[in-house]
């Protein structure tokens, strides 16, 4: 029973969050999105909506192919992908992405928490892991984390 | 109980093999007048050779006491060796010491000496009395020989059956781990949605500005739910992977309130515990506190939700001895070996894991939990040697 992949960004979402709402202190840059990767669609939406509530905005995907699209497409700026993907592992797509140039940030969500699926995850240079059910808080800091980051880095860019 | 030893065919296989017979019976029990004089001294002779081997007299743990009672049951069982009746109950009994032998961990080697220094003394003293009456003599001394043998065939036979409930239980085990963690893996991803749900929920009725105690009760207690269901994962996975206790010294007095409360016994049962202040356990908390939980539900379990359970802690030089006892119906006799195995369960709702995980904790720790005798409900005994003596143990006796 093979999900047909489906790419969607959930502009709805992000029209409700205003950066007066951003309690993270993130610097908002609206075109650097997150990207939620997990072939249960429900939890990747679920984690979408959540990022977006918190000022992020987020694009999901289903399967390592269609995440590697949408990095195509461009925008994103950082990863959150599970373990298991359908065949393949969010391990794949991080170091798959890295081979066609793109050096995103990225953690792992992961069912999966003994010690030899964490040590692959870490090894293939993720900043975090994350169990299942997921420390929602912790995710939030991360990313706000890995973002600002990066939306540093950017922010230089544009300024050239 | 298909076990080879309890099979009614072992004995007569056994002693038409060495050729043992109703014949070899009648002149041991002729013999025995002449061993009789002798047997206080073999006994005496026996356990001075053990108690002369550190490491024989490691199997021994009761100091003199205990060797005084091991004296009058191995004079028992020589009387009994020599009178018969070399009979279908003879054989049971012996089955029964020899698992006696295979539960204080007494190793191979020194059953098999020992059985020698007694074939040996048996021996000489035939040859002696019976010098005068050739005939009688090599039918004395070969029947000596063939009942010896099947008493270590015996002995063997209770080994073999111990490492099979061993290996049985490692390969239901790992089973039972695939399978638990496959169930576990595949639990988590719907955890996952629901608690990312509830947090939403929950952001959003703070948006519409809602703030109903009748709905925050409900979030609140799935909340309570998904995270106790997120904990007997882990629990289950834990024990699945067999993970290494992360030792360190803590009152036995705290892990036994730790197991008390997460065992939510019903209030009908009373638990007494007598945990003196200085008692400590070199161990894994959250793993002895999980054997003892498993040993109190059933205590409860054993006593149908009413009743008393007793809880124990003491100290020896070098380990901690934890018991906890119910006042139910005890272990019925016959099952009374295998309670330990993995998936072997008597009850109803049993998954037979309970008894089996706190066996591996306490192996784990080069320890042991085992089923006392008593003369009423069922008492078990856990010994948690310190780290230390653990991993010297460990290393000496046989795997």
């Amino acid at each position: 029973m093979r999900r047909s992949s489906r790419n969607r960004t959930i502009p709805a979402l992000v029209c409700y969050s205003p950066a007066s709402e951003l309690e993270l202190g993130v610097a908002r840059i609206s075109r650097f999105t997150i990207l939620v990767v997990d072939d249960r669609l429900e939890f990747a939406e679920n984690i979408a909506e959540i990022l977006v509530t918190a000022g992020f905005e987020a694009q999901v995907a289903d399967t390592c192919q269609s995440a590697e699209d949408l990095v195509a497409a461009g925008g994103v700026v950082a990863l959150i992908t599970d373990y298991r993907l359908q065949g393949e592992t969010g391990v794949d797509l991080i170091r798959r992405l890295r081979s066609n140039g793109y050096d995103l940030p990225a953690v792992v969500v992961s069912a999966h928490t003994d010690p030899r699926t964490i040590d692959e995850v870490r090894r293939a240079g993720a900043r975090d892991f994350f169990a299942k059910p997921v420390d929602i808080d912790r995710l939030l800091v991360q990313m706000a984390e890995l973002t600002r980051a990066r939306g540093a880095v950017a922010l230089d860019e544009i300024k050239g | 109980m298909n076990s080879a030893v309890s099979h009614p065919t072992f004995l007569e296989s056994l002693k038409q093999y060495v050729g043992f017979d109703d014949d070899g019976s009648a002149h041991l029990r002729a013999f025995y007048v002449h061993a009789a004089p002798h047997i206080a001294r073999i006994v005496d002779d026996f356990y001075d050779a053990i108690e002369a081997h550190p490491e024989a007299r490691a199997a021994i743990t009761g100091g003199t006491a205990q060797i005084e009672r091991l004296k009058k049951t191995l004079i028992a069982w020589l009387d009994s060796l020599l009178l018969g009746p070399h009979d279908e109950a003879y054989f049971e009994r012996r089955a029964r010491i020899g698992r006696v032998h295979v539960r204080i961990s007494l190793p191979q080697a020194f059953m098999f000496t020992a059985m020698n220094r007694i074939r040996v003394q048996l021996l000489d003293i035939a040859e002696r009395d019976l010098i005068g009456d050739p005939p009688r003599l090599s039918a004395s001394t070969s029947a000596l020989n063939q009942i010896l043998d099947i008493e270590l065939a015996i002995m063997l036979e209770t080994y073999r059956e111990d490492l099979t409930i061993k290996n049985n239980t490692a390969e239901r085990l790992a089973t039972l781990g695939q399978f638990a963690s496959g169930i576990g893996h595949e639990l988590r991803n719907p955890l996952g949605i629901m608690e990312s749900s509830l947090f939403l929920l929950r952001q959003h009725l703070q948006r519409l500005g809602v703030d109903d105690a009748k709905i925050g009760k409900h979030l609140d207690k799935i909340g309570v739910e998904l995270k106790r269901s997120n904990k007997t994962i882990s629990d289950m996975l834990d024990l699945a992977r067999n993970r290494p206790p992360r030792r360190q010294r803590v009152p036995a007095k705290s892990i036994v309130a730790q197991a008390v409360a997460a065992s939510n016994l019903p209030p009908e049962i009373a638990v007494e515990v007598d945990a003196p202040a200085g008692v400590t356990v070199d161990a894994d908390p959250d793993q002895i506190a999980q054997l003892l939980t498993n040993l109190l539900l059933n205590g409860t379990q054993a006593m149908g939700g009413r009743g008393r359970l007793h809880v124990g802690a003491i100290r020896t030089a070098s380990e901690t001895m934890l018991r906890v006892r119910d006042e139910g119906p005890g272990v019925p006799a016959e099952v009374r070996h295998r309670i330990f195995e993995a998936l072997f369960t008597t009850k109803a709702k049993g998954t037979g894991l309970g008894l089996a995980l706190c066996r591996r904790i306490a192996e784990a720790h080069g320890g042991s939990v085992v089923l006392e005798p008593t003369d009423g409900g069922a008492s078990f005994l856990v010994t948690i040697p310190d780290a230390a003596m653990g991993a010297v143990a460990g290393a000496s006796l046989p795997p």
